[in-house]
């Protein structure tokens, strides 16, 4: 922990705005950051952060998050692919989030690695251990409009592979508007 | 020396501390507005961090940095605080003063707005959030364990105590993770490689 004059650590901040110092350490936190300059443009990044992470929908979600978001009034739309199959998908004027529930099996496997690429092969991203609910039997992928930065090409090929980088499974989504 | 410069819109003097421009305002000088203007605008960012701390609310954090903005501004104008070299003692006591105070009532100071812009200046700015597709996509590039421990961290608010009997590992083992994470996150937004 840092002395009274001394700038706050990285970590000590992080602490300090999970509500997880002691109050003497908090105290002092505070105190330090009304009067320096560094360490609250220091802490302003972190909040930003933290702001962003309170509102962010990962790539891929869980069973769930799918229930929280629809608590929350998010009108989502679940579509389910089997492995191999090609299908559309469709967004309206009424929808914030769609939900591919790419089918797998995910036994005996403890790493699931997500690549998205056009039906040509040309690869957008691809992300090396992805979230993936194990009790369902799939990965979520909750596509986002926004995500047309990364993503452009309204037909989409999801492949997900083990840590060998086995295939277990394809799946081509076809977004359309209606 | 630092009494004889006169701030204007191109002079903004950071060598002043915030104390130099506190005994600027209420005195008539000619720059009492700039004063007023580049103190708050210190200030503003520093009240936020205190406010999301403790309120965990954009809306409500804006909220106090206005009327945490307006006390200050009235009492320096008035020359009722008492060591303007402790100026940030000042500004943390009233945050405290009315968080403590909204914690009790239902108060909000929704007039705190429209009274701060009567003061003549636009003070607050609100920071620019982070970029949500940038942040999506870093967030991908992160091991799925490290993803799940900062959404549960900060958008599911549990604690480290929780996350760890969920993940079955120790509230320790949680902060490193949870630490690291961030710190990826961070370096991803920035630009550089996690």
């Amino acid at each position: 922990m840092t002395a009274d004059n001394e700038h706050s650590a990285f970590d000590e901040l992080v602490l300090y705005f999970a509500g997880e110092l002691a109050a003497g350490d908090e105290t002092r936190v505070e105190e330090h950051l009304m009067g320096c300059a560094s360490c609250t443009a220091a802490s302003t990044e972190i909040v930003g952060l933290i702001e962003g992470l309170r509102s962010v929908v990962p790539i891929t979600i869980t069973s769930r998050d799918v229930a929280r978001l629809q608590a929350a009034g998010t009108r989502l739309v679940e579509n389910e692919f089997a492995p191999g199959e090609r299908k559309e998908a469709f967004w309206t004027m009424d929808t914030d989030l769609l939900v591919h529930r790419l089918k797998v099996d995910l036994r005996d496997v403890d790493v699931v690695s997500l690549e998205a690429k056009d039906e040509a092969g040309k690869s957008f991203f691809r992300f090396a251990d992805v979230l993936a609910d194990k009790r369902d039997g799939a990965v979520l992928i909750a596509c986002q409009q926004h995500l047309v930065a990364i993503c452009p090409e309204p037909d989409t090929v999801f492949v997900l592979r083990d840590g060998t980088e086995r295939v277990l499974g394809e799946y081509t989504v076809l977004h359309r508007f209606r | 020396m630092k009494d004889s410069v006169v701030l204007t819109e191109d002079s903004l003097e950071p060598s002043l501390s915030d104390g130099d421009l506190a005994r600027r305002v209420g005195t008539g000088a000619l720059d009492e507005r700039q004063a007023e203007a580049i103190l708050c605008r210190r200030l503003a960012p520093r009240i936020r961090l205190y406010a999301l701390r403790h309120l965990r609310d954009s809306a409500a954090a804006t909220d106090l940095v206005q009327d945490v903005l307006i006390v200050l501004i009235e009492a320096l104008r008035a020359r009722r605080v008492e060591n303007l070299d402790r100026i940030d003692s000042f500004v943390l006591g009233t945050c405290r003063n009315l968080v403590s105070k909204q914690h009790r009532t239902a108060w909000r100071g929704a007039t705190a707005k429209n009274k701060l812009e009567a003061l003549g200046e636009s003070y607050v700015e609100e920071p620019r959030a982070v970029d949500r597709t940038k942040l999506t996509v870093c967030m991908g590039n992160l091991p799925s364990r490290e993803q799940r421990v900062l959404l549960l961290s900060f958008r599911d608010e549990e604690s480290a105590e929780q996350i760890a009997r969920e993940l079955g590992t120790t509230p320790g083992n949680i902060r490193v993770i949870r630490h690291r994470a961030l710190a990826s996150l961070q370096r991803c937004l920035r630009g550089g490689e996690q």
